[in-house]
């Protein structure tokens, strides 16, 4: 019963991809559009379900990006995602005081990250945020895997730049402890030498 | 874990990425209740929602009506019209599914370990059941590598020609989720690629009949297995737990109630009482909680207002034990009976009933549904003829359009249950299939 199957085929991509997709479409068009952006992703999905590469995520999302940037007018996808940077960085209110240091810094990042372009975001956030591989970022993106490499160092320096400026000035000892980075990282670090 | 300061690491290249994954903002994940927790299907057709892996924390756990219309609900148009609830009649054989529905009339407590009920005797209380487990709960050892549920699952589907419908009960092969006690062994879910079924009524076999004997709806495929990534085995409410959260949970009066009623409100909106109903079977069936917090789970359910006995009840794989109910609120309220092995504190399964029907129910379960798709276009693949977005609730919705039988359940049919195979520790290990067949969780350890 092949229709079954691709019921059942399409529940398991559903529920094994979709907090995913949604983190995606948050950071790539803001939480306004990004329910809307997930139900039409999964709606190209269902339709194209024999075709999805595997892995499926990093198709997903390179439809997450397309269905952003056709379905909704620039104005609309600007103004939702102006939004979302905000939110990033108004968000969590005072702090206390042993993690003030920490959500200063954390701010920085992320403004840092709203000073950027659309696509050094994607570039930075589909490695950092949204696990991906390099070759499976740069597929996003719709470029080769060397490409993404340069493209994601010369954003990396970027981010570099504008957190420059934000960043407080404090003695190096006195810094939060680091905490581990996600294992999700260890794959873009090897890749760029 | 070295105290480097991390705001220089930006002049290291290999670093100002580590900053920035420390940076995500919790805003890239949903909120907690409204985002749809997990797909769950419902077609018209002789396919079936799938007793989705209950992969540790992201797919239905059994909870398939819930879930379907918290989720992404993929129903027939046809079904649509008539509400989304399907129908079916009670199982062949078992008229009524064994099933009085009478509470039983207050009755003195005290049958620790008593026999199973025989026919004769009046039924003891709700209260008396459940305070009789939460006795039997305590004395549970724990001992074991992995805390292991076995369980098969069964939902009333439509069937059979469109000009001739009849309802199955669709029955999956046993699934099982090994939770392990250890972070450094993974815990697994083993779902059943395959199912039979049966006519689900005298009515729906007679249409069968009638209709040829065609071969009934059944499948074959592999078993999966899924392994939890993040640390999460299991959830409660929206929320991921890890397995020593789990153990954690408090067994205090009150305290557990609290916990659950939180969880309770994270999900759907058919009264939190109800949903109190349903947390509470999800820790019975499903979670590796110590056996203070089993007791304090049948003591909770034994207070929590609107639970009542359904007297004695023949759960799906036959087996006798005490029926505990509650029913939901609301259109299309359904009932929920855990029925309980008399003598212990063993789920033996949880049922969910109709409690509504439509006007008129065809003996067979089914009603004939669409015979070409919405302006006369061709099925985009078998009988679906593709899917469209619906609000209901204010929430969107995937809803799929298909062709073919429809439910139709009189009141009071069963429409799924989970039914518990065996629960307890071990240290055996779970057989995997083969690693082309195993799959991890995509969700995070949120929660």
């Amino acid at each position: 019963m092949a229709d079954q199957d691709a019921v059942e085929q399409f529940t398991s991509l559903y529920e094994r991809t979709r907090p995913r997709v949604y983190a995606f479409a948050v950071s790539h068009a803001g939480r306004q559009l990004a329910e809307e952006i997930v139900s039409e992703v999964y709606l190209v999905a269902w339709r194209r379900l024999a075709d999805i590469p595997r892995p499926e995520l990093p198709w997903l999302l390179s439809v997450a990006r397309n269905v952003t940037a056709s379905q909704f007018r620039a104005t609309v996808r600007q103004r939702s995602l102006a939004a979302e940077l905000q939110a990033w960085t108004s968000a969590g209110g005072p702090a206390a005081p042993d993690i003030a240091d920490q959500v200063t810094e954390r701010h920085a990042v992320l403004a840092a990250l709203a000073a950027l372009s659309a696509p050094d975001r994607d570039l930075l956030t589909l490695v950092a945020w949204h696990g991906l591989t390099p070759a499976a970022a740069a597929q996003v993106m719709g470029c080769s895997t060397a490409a993404y490499f340069v493209r994601l160092h010369r954003a990396r320096r970027r981010l570099e730049r504008a957190l420059r400026g934000r960043l407080p000035a404090r003695p190096a000892t006195a810094g939060p402890p680091a905490a581990a980075p996600p294992a999700t990282l260890s794959t873009p670090q090897e890749g760029i030498r | 874990m070295s105290r480097h300061p991390r705001w220089r690491t930006a002049d290291h290249p290999g670093d100002v990425l580590n900053l920035l994954a420390q940076a995500r903002p919790p805003r890239l994940d949903p909120d907690r209740g409204t985002a749809p927790p997990a797909a769950s299907f419902l077609t018209a057709g002789p396919s079936a929602a799938p007793a989705t892996p209950p992969p540790g924390g992201s797919a239905p756990r059994g909870r398939r009506r819930r879930y379907l219309m918290a989720g992404l609900a993929v129903t027939a148009a046809a079904a649509l019209a008539a509400g989304l609830t399907v129908a079916v009649a009670g199982p062949p054989g078992r008229p009524a599914s064994g099933h009085p529905g009478r509470p039983a009339a207050g009755r003195a407590l005290s049958h620790p370990a008593g026999p199973p009920p025989g026919a004769g005797a009046p039924a003891p209380s709700a209260r008396a059941v459940l305070l009789t487990a939460a006795v039997n709960a305590a004395r549970v050892p724990v001992t074991g590598r992995y805390w292991r549920v076995v369980m098969t699952s069964g939902s009333a589907q439509a069937a059979g020609p469109n000009a001739h419908p009849f309802a199955v009960m669709q029955r999956w092969f046993p699934s099982a989720n090994w939770y392990s006690r250890s972070a450094a062994r993974q815990t697994w879910t083993l779902v059943p690629g395959s199912w039979t079924s049966q006519p689900a009524s005298a009515g729906a076999e007679a249409a069968w009949r009638a209709a040829g004997s065609p071969p009934l709806p059944r499948r074959h495929g592999p078993q999966q297995a899924w392994w939890q990534t993040g640390g999460g085995v299991g959830y409660l409410g929206n929320g991921n737990l890890t397995f020593a959260q789990f153990r954690a949970l408090p067994s205090a009066p009150r305290r557990l109630a609290a916990v659950v009623r939180r969880a309770a409100r994270a999900q759907s909106p058919s009264g939190v009482r109800y949903e109190m109903f349903d947390v509470y079977d999800q820790l019975l069936k499903w979670d590796p909680i110590t056996p203070q917090v089993r007791a304090a789970v049948f003591r909770d359910l034994a207070a929590l207002p609107g639970v009542r006995s359904a007297g004695r009840v023949t759960d799906p794989l036959g087996r006798v034990g005490y029926g505990i109910e509650m029913t939901g609120t609301g259109s299309g309220a359904e009932r929920q009976v855990l029925v309980i092995a008399p003598g212990t504190a063993s789920l033996l399964a949880d049922e969910y009933f109709t409690t509504t029907a439509p006007r008129q129910v065809p003996p067979s379960g089914a009603r004939p549904g669409l015979t070409s798709c919405p302006g006369g276009k061709q099925p985009a693949r078998q009988n679906i003829c593709g899917t469209r977005k619906i609000i209901r609730h204010g929430k969107k919705y995937l809803e799929m359009i298909a062709l073919g039988p429809r439910l139709v359940l009189p009141a009071g049919s069963l429409e799924s249950y989970d039914a518990v195979i065996r629960a307890g520790w071990t240290n055996a290990r779970p057989r995997l299939p083969a690693a082309s067949l195993r799959f991890s969780t995509a969700t995070d350890g949120r929660g």
